[in-house]
């Protein structure tokens, strides 16, 4: 510090008003060597020239008395000149003594003068500081001393306060937080701060007199060493920013300033190194740099363009940062809109221009965001779909800065549009379709669904096929889910309620379908009230056929009965009666003639052939075994079929049956008939079995042959003897199943409930 | 000398008998009746040595009048006339207490051996249809349980019974396996065997091993 006090205090002190008493003094000398014969004009120019000098001059005898005082000398201490003549040095030097006195005539005899400082006493008593010069001087042959005194108190004052100075810059540059260190040109440390001694991890005692390569050997401060070899070749101030510096193994980043520091002569004697930690401030501007270039990566790595766009004051506006994107989505580069982006503005197209500008108004106004979906005309790509998404803040600058993102939904509308066709085709669709999810809820009816059940679009889809299905349960809804696998269409149907209240016969075809992990199911519902109408229709004309058909077959088995009766019992009985009066013929009057013996047998045989006719006749029109019971008249059919065809029959009768009655009796006895037929005709069957039983209240008639079968798939249309079967046991409210394999015999199975339902007959 | 006593409800038919029996020995005469009634009044007014009846008159008739007549007239001979020749009829109308059958249209031999026949005490049966009787074809009860098998249950059944195991059936059939033990199981059940062991007693029980 001391040097540094002095370079700034040196040359103004010290060069300017140092060496002027001296050069006074050396001035008076020469005059007062000039020869004696001029002492006179001497003596009186000597004085004018002591009088007009700025210090005060006084002559003093070797009684150390005062014989000549100036006119300074009055002035500065306040006396007259008579006054002052009559005192000695004594009288205005409080701190002179007989003894310094003495010590001062005798370094002035030896050495011809002396200065030295003390203070002078005003005639007011008080005092300042002055410095002496004393020179021997021959006057009239007396040698005297001539004491020339200059008031120092303004350098005294002066010195205190560089004094001061000097310590505050000294305890300014110890307390900074800065590093502050001083070398001379050869590197060698003159002054380390406090905060350098931190840093460097020494005090200064080691490190003051030492090159840096001394105190660190290892090259740790191999930079400040260059730094300072610069600063002094270049001999101008020189700042390094940002030099690592290690601090407790750390590493610091600091900003030096090297200063050269000249001598009077301009010479470089030293460098000062201000430096100052700027590790949080590079860090903070590093982690800001870090941000931006992540920031600017997001913006341009995204498929849309990051911007901002400021709406000045004047209306004007332009976008300070674009992602390159805009060139991708609106074919202009990040500085065509950098001044001015109205070539982004015209873009627009023109059906959507007005409601674009319309909302960005809306967004200024209320400060609210712009959101928007608008159409452009880009400049190869024609017409795309944007979407706008920004943020308005008040710009510092005036105006409102929007900051967002653009991106091109045009593949999105596309998809929409799409959809929205698909919506409105499915609408147009004259069948009721519903998509629902995993959980039973709509999530999409089209408009015949609402029309048809009467419910609003939002209703229904409020709703789930349990509320518009009654016979629905939930159980029900998931065993059908468990059976339909992904992918898969199941047709049922059901009936619909709508919102009326009424039932609505439909026929689903629910396709369930997979969706990620989601399941769907797409049930399309296709109103078949005429269709059920229809089938009812047919079912009761079926129906009133097959009661016809009943009557008719009662009617015609009553005719049967009825004929076979007269054929059997009236027919019968004459042609019988005819025999018993031809054998009574015979008995009585052929005896002795031979030839009406001959005749009445002839013709007793034609008899016998008639009754066997009309026996045939009734049988074949009914068999009388039928009236027996239902059992007989099997027996019989069985001993018939046998005799017939020499194919044995086995017949299983269950024996605690309940007899049935003439309509079921006639009914399974014709089915058998028809079943033996077959027999005959097709089955080349080893035997034939038939079983009756009753199971379940039904009565169970099973007629099995071991022959060769047939293909029950493939069985002929117009086979009637089957479809006749069938008829009969539907007619009687049962029903008739058939199973064979070619080649696994043929099996007939009749169910009749054994309680005739009224409304089947 | 017997009374004969002539039910039938064709006038025709009685006058034919009557002079029948007109040229037979041993008949003293001959009372008719037209139904079931008036051969019962008949029957509780005169003694009679033989009943020749027709089974369908009308009123009461058939198997039932000659359940009522026999449980009256226990020793009454009982000739059973008709124009039936189904056996089933037959063997019910002995069932019930006829002592002979004949036809109507039998031969005058027939005829007139019945009538001396069962006059005498004895019974006959119009050999024609005694034939039928012989081979008659009779129901046999309750059906064996086999008899209530599926067609292709008991195709399966007699293929064990063969000896044959699943997967040469399986392969005979041209189906597989598994439908193969679906209908053993079921025809197991049907037949309430157990195991193995019991469905080859079973099938040798009913002769239907091969």
């Amino acid at each position: 510090m001391e040097k540094l006090s002095d370079t700034f205090d040196r040359g103004r002190y010290t060069r300017q008003d140092a060496s002027a008493p001296q050069a006074l003094a050396e001035t008076v000398e020469e005059i007062s060597d000039q020869p004696t014969q001029l002492q006179d004009s001497d003596t009186k120019l000597k004085e004018f020239v002591l009088d007009n000098v700025l210090d005060a001059a006084y002559l003093i005898d070797s009684q150390l008395h005062f014989v000549y005082v100036n006119n300074q000398a009055c002035q500065a201490l306040g006396y007259s000149r008579n006054e002052l003549l009559g005192l000695s040095p004594s009288d205005i030097d409080p701190h002179i003594t007989p003894e310094k006195g003495a010590r001062i005539w005798t370094t002035i005899l030896e050495e011809g003068c002396i200065t030295f400082e003390t203070c002078h006493r005003r005639r007011d008593g008080s005092e300042f500081p002055v410095e002496i010069r004393v020179t021997l001087f021959k006057y009239q042959g007396q040698t005297m001393q001539l004491a020339l005194v200059r008031d120092i108190s303004e350098r005294k004052r002066m010195e205190s306060d560089l004094a001061m100075r000097e310590h505050a810059y000294r305890s300014l540059a110890a307390n900074l937080p800065d590093n502050i260190a001083r070398w001379d040109v050869d590197g060698r440390y003159l002054y380390i701060n406090a905060t350098h001694e931190l840093t460097l991890a020494k005090s200064a005692a080691d490190v003051i007199g030492k090159t840096i390569d001394e105190v660190f050997p290892d090259g740790l401060f191999k930079v400040i060493e260059a730094a300072i070899a610069q600063t002094i070749k270049a001999g101008l101030a020189v700042l390094f920013a940002r030099q690592a510096i290690p601090v407790n193994g750390e590493t610091k980043f600091h900003d030096i300033k090297f200063v050269p520091e000249r001598d009077a002569n301009g010479q470089i004697v030293s460098v000062l190194g201000i430096g100052r930690d700027m590790t949080e401030l590079y860090r903070a501007q590093d982690d800001l740099a870090a941000r931006e270039r992540e920031l600017r990566a997001l913006a341009e790595s995204s498929p849309g363009m990051m911007g901002s766009y400021h709406l000045r004051a004047d209306g004007s506006i332009y976008m300070p940062y674009a992602s390159p994107n805009i060139e991708k989505l609106f074919g202009l580069r990040p500085q065509d809109v950098a001044h001015d982006a109205s070539a982004l503005m015209a873009l627009t197209h023109p059906d959507d221009a007005q409601r674009v500008a319309d909302s960005i108004v809306e967004s200024a106004r209320d400060m609210s965001t712009w959101h928007e979906e608008y159409r452009i005309l880009h400049p190869t790509l024609g017409e795309r779909w944007m979407e706008s998404h920004t943020h308005p803040e008040p710009h510092p600058d005036g105006g409102i800065i929007w900051y967002g993102y653009v991106h091109d939904i045009t593949e999105r509308k596309l998809t929409q549009r799409r959809a929205e066709l698909l919506e409105r085709a499915i609408d147009l669709s004259s069948e009721s379709t519903f998509l629902m999810d995993e959980q039973f809820r709509f999530r999409y009816v089209n408009e015949t669904a609402c029309r048809s059940l009467g419910y609003s679009r939002e209703e229904l889809l409020s709703m789930g096929p349990l509320d518009i299905d009654p016979v629905m349960t939930p159980e029900v809804a998931l065993e059908e889910r468990r059976k339909t696998p992904s992918g898969q269409t199941l047709t049922f149907e059901t009936q619909h309620r709508g919102r009326d209240g009424r039932m609505r016969p439909v026929e689903l075809n629910s396709s369930d379908f997979m969706e990620g992990r989601n399941r769907w199911a797409l049930v399309v519902a296709r109103d078949i009230t005429e269709r059920k109408q229809a089938e009812l229709d047919r079912e009761y004309l079926r129906d009133q056929l097959r009661g016809m058909a009943a009557k008719r077959e009662e009617v015609r088995e009553e005719e049967r009965r009825h004929i076979a009766r007269e054929v059997h019992d009236e027919l019968g009985q004459i042609l019988s009666a005819l025999k018993l009066n031809l054998i009574v013929l015979a008995r009585k009057f052929s005896q002795d003639v031979p030839a009406l013996r001959e005749q009445l047998a002839q013709i007793t045989q034609q008899t016998d052939e008639a009754i066997g006719v009309a026996r045939n006749i009734a049988t074949a029109l009914r068999p009388v075994a039928l009236d027996m019971g239902f059992v007989p008249a099997l027996e019989w059919l069985a001993q018939c079929f046998e005799n017939n065809t020499g194919i044995p029959i086995e017949i299983h009768a269950q024996s605690k049956v309940v007899e049935l009655n003439e309509q079921h009796a006639i009914a399974l006895f014709r089915i058998v008939q028809e079943a033996l037929t077959n027999v005959t005709r097709h089955a080349q069957a080893p035997r034939v079995a038939i079983i009756l039983k009753q199971d379940a209240g039904d009565h169970v008639l099973i007629v099995r042959d071991d022959g060769t079968g047939f293909d029950t798939c493939a069985k002929k249309p117009n086979s009637f003897g089957l479809v006749g079967m069938k008829e009969r046991a539907l007619m009687l409210g049962g029903a008739l199943s058939i199973t064979s394999e070619v080649g696994g015999g043929t099996e007939i199975t009749v169910r009749i409930p054994i309680q005739v339902k009224k409304e089947a007959l | 000398m017997i009374q004969v006593l002539i039910a039938d409800d064709h006038v025709m038919i009685r006058n034919g008998l009557a002079q029948l029996f007109d040229t037979m020995d041993n008949i003293a005469g001959t009372v008719q009746a037209a139904n079931g009634e008036a051969v019962l009044a008949a029957l509780g007014k005169g003694s009679f040595g033989l009943l020749v009846l027709d089974l369908t008159m009308p009123g009461l008739s058939g198997i039932d009048l000659i359940e009522r007549i026999r449980a009256e007239y226990a020793q009454l001979p009982i000739l059973v006339l008709s124009m039936h020749i189904e056996v089933q009829i037959v063997k019910r109308a002995i069932q019930a207490g006829a002592n002979g059958f004949v036809t109507k249209g039998c031969s005058e031999n027939t005829l007139v051996s019945a009538i001396r026949r069962v006059a005498a005490g004895g019974r006959f049966i119009d050999p024609r249809i005694a034939e039928q009787m012989v081979f008659e074809k009779d129901s046999q009860g309750d059906p064996a349980p086999h008899m209530l098998l599926s067609a292709r249950e008991r195709q399966i059944m007699t293929l064990f019974a063969k000896g044959r195991c699943v997967k040469e059936i399986a392969y005979e059939l041209r189906i597989n396996d598994r439908t193969v033990s679906t209908y053993k199981t079921r025809l197991m059940r049907k037949l309430s065997l157990g195991n193995n062991v019991e469905l080859i007693r079973y099938l040798a029980d009913h002769g239907l091993t091969a």
